[in-house]
C-alpha cells in the first residue's frame, strides 16, 4: 500500500456512471476512463474525478475503437480544461478484480499524458444496491510499479453511496451510454448528458 | 473469437473470424470485426488487411460507424508508413482516409442534436489521427 500520494476526490456523478455501467452488463467485462479537474490539480495537487466517461462492454481488447475513444474524450478534455486521470475496469468474472494486460497498455498511454493517474479495478462482489463502502480498489504508480493505493486517500463526495443505490434500485442503467452504444448509433450521448440531471436530483 | 481476444491470442481470434466470414460472408459485423482484430495485431499486412475488411464491411453497411472509423484509422496508419505515389501507396491511402472522414463528419452532422463540444471533439480527433 502506498504511503503518501495525491489526494483523490470522486464526484457523486463519476462514481454513479461507474456503477450503472458496470451494473448494465453484469455479464461482461466493461471499461471506462475518468477525467478529472485540472485547475484543481494545478491549484492543490488534489485530483477531483468530476465525470466519466463509460468506454466498453464488447471486446475490451481491440485497438482500433479505443483509438477513436480516447481521442475524442482527449479532445474533449482539452476544451473542458478537464483531464485523464483514472481508468476503471470491472472484469468479467465475479471473483475477478485483477488488473489485465489491457489494463496496463491503458494506464501507460494515461500515465503519459498524467503521472498521478490511478487505475480503478471494480470488485464484482461489491456491486449490490445496499453498497456500504467504494466497489473498487485503487492502484498507482509508485517506484515504477502499479501498487495499491491507501484507501485513505480516496474520498467518495458524501451522495455517492446512497445515490449509486438508489439509481441501481430503479434500474437507470438502462440508460446509460457506452461508446460501444455510441458507436452503434451515434444518436446516443457518450457523455450522458441526459443522466447529469437525474443523478444532481439523486445527490441531495 | 471473443475469449481468444481476453487471452490476447489475436492470431486463433482472426481464424475464427476467417471460419464465420466464410459461413456468412455479407454479414459487415463480422468483417468488422476480423479487421479491428488485424489492426490490434499491427503491421503492415495486417494493417491492409484490416483496412480492406473495414472497406468491406463499409460498403455491406454504409451505415457503420465502426467500419467507417476503422477505414479511417487504417488507411491514415498505412499512409504514414508509406512513400510514393503508385497503387496502395501514400496518396491512395490519404484518399480512402480523407474519404472516410468525410463520411464520418456528414454522419454526424446528419444527426443533428450533437451538442456543440462533441462536434468539436469529433473534429479534433479526425484531425489529429490524420497525417500531414
Amino acid at each position: 500500500v502506498i504511503p503518501k500520494m495525491a489526494e483523490v476526490e470522486i464526484s457523486v456523478r463519476s462514481y454513479v456512471k461507474l456503477v450503472l455501467h458496470a451494473a448494465k452488463y453484469p455479464h461482461c467485462a466493461v471499461n471506462g476512463v475518468l477525467l478529472a479537474d485540472r485547475k484543481r490539480y494545478k491549484d492543490d495537487k488534489t485530483v477531483v474525478i468530476v465525470e466519466c466517461v463509460p468506454l466498453f462492454h464488447l471486446a475490451l481488447g481491440l485497438s482500433p475503437m479505443l483509438e477513436v475513444a480516447l481521442s475524442q474524450i482527449d479532445a474533449y478534455c482539452d476544451q473542458n480544461k478537464l483531464i485523464m486521470a483514472g481508468y476503471y475496469q470491472a472484469n468479467e468474472l465475479i471473483m475477478d478484480a485483477s488488473p489485465t494486460t489491457l489494463t496496463y497498455k491503458i494506464m501507460d498511454r494515461l500515465c503519459d499524458n498524467f503521472h498521478d493517474a490511478s487505475f480503478y479495478m471494480v470488485d464484482n462482489s461489491k456491486m449490490t444496491p445496499d453498497m456500504e463502502d467504494a466497489v473498487f480498489r485503487v492502484y498507482a504508480l509508485h517506484d515504477g510499479k502499479f501498487k495499491e493505493r491507501n484507501p485513505d486517500s480516496i474520498t467518495l463526495d458524501d451522495q455517492c453511496l446512497s445515490a449509486a443505490s438508489g439509481l441501481l434500485n430503479q434500474k437507470v442503467f438502462r440508460n446509460l451510454v457506452d461508446f460501444d452504444n455510441h458507436l452503434d448509433d451515434i444518436t446516443q450521448d457518450w457523455l450522458n448528458n441526459h443522466l447529469n440531471e437525474v443523478i444532481e436530483i439523486h445527490s441531495w | 473469437s471473443n475469449l481468444y481476444i481476453a487471452e490476447l491470442e489475436y492470431g486463433k481470434a482472426a481464424f475464427c473470424l476467417e471460419e464465420l466470414i466464410m459461413a456468412n460472408p455479407q454479414c459487415h459485423l463480422y468483417h468488422q470485426r476480423y479487421a479491428e482484430i488485424r489492426y490490434t495485431q499491427g503491421g503492415t499486412e495486417n494493417m491492409e488487411l484490416a483496412r480492406k475488411y473495414f472497406a468491406q464491411a463499409a460498403k455491406l453497411n454504409p451505415t457503420s460507424i465502426r467500419a467507417l472509423f476503422g477505414l479511417f484509422l487504417a488507411a491514415s496508419h498505412l499512409a504514414s508508413q508509406q512513400k510514393g505515389g503508385g497503387k496502395g501507396s501514400k496518396s491512395e491511402n490519404k484518399k480512402y482516409a480523407a474519404w472516410a472522414a468525410k463520411q464520418i463528419q456528414e454522419r454526424y452532422e446528419a444527426v443533428g442534436q450533437r451538442e456543440e463540444s462533441q462536434m468539436k471533439a469529433l473534429t479534433a480527433t479526425l484531425d489529429s489521427l490524420e497525417i500531414s
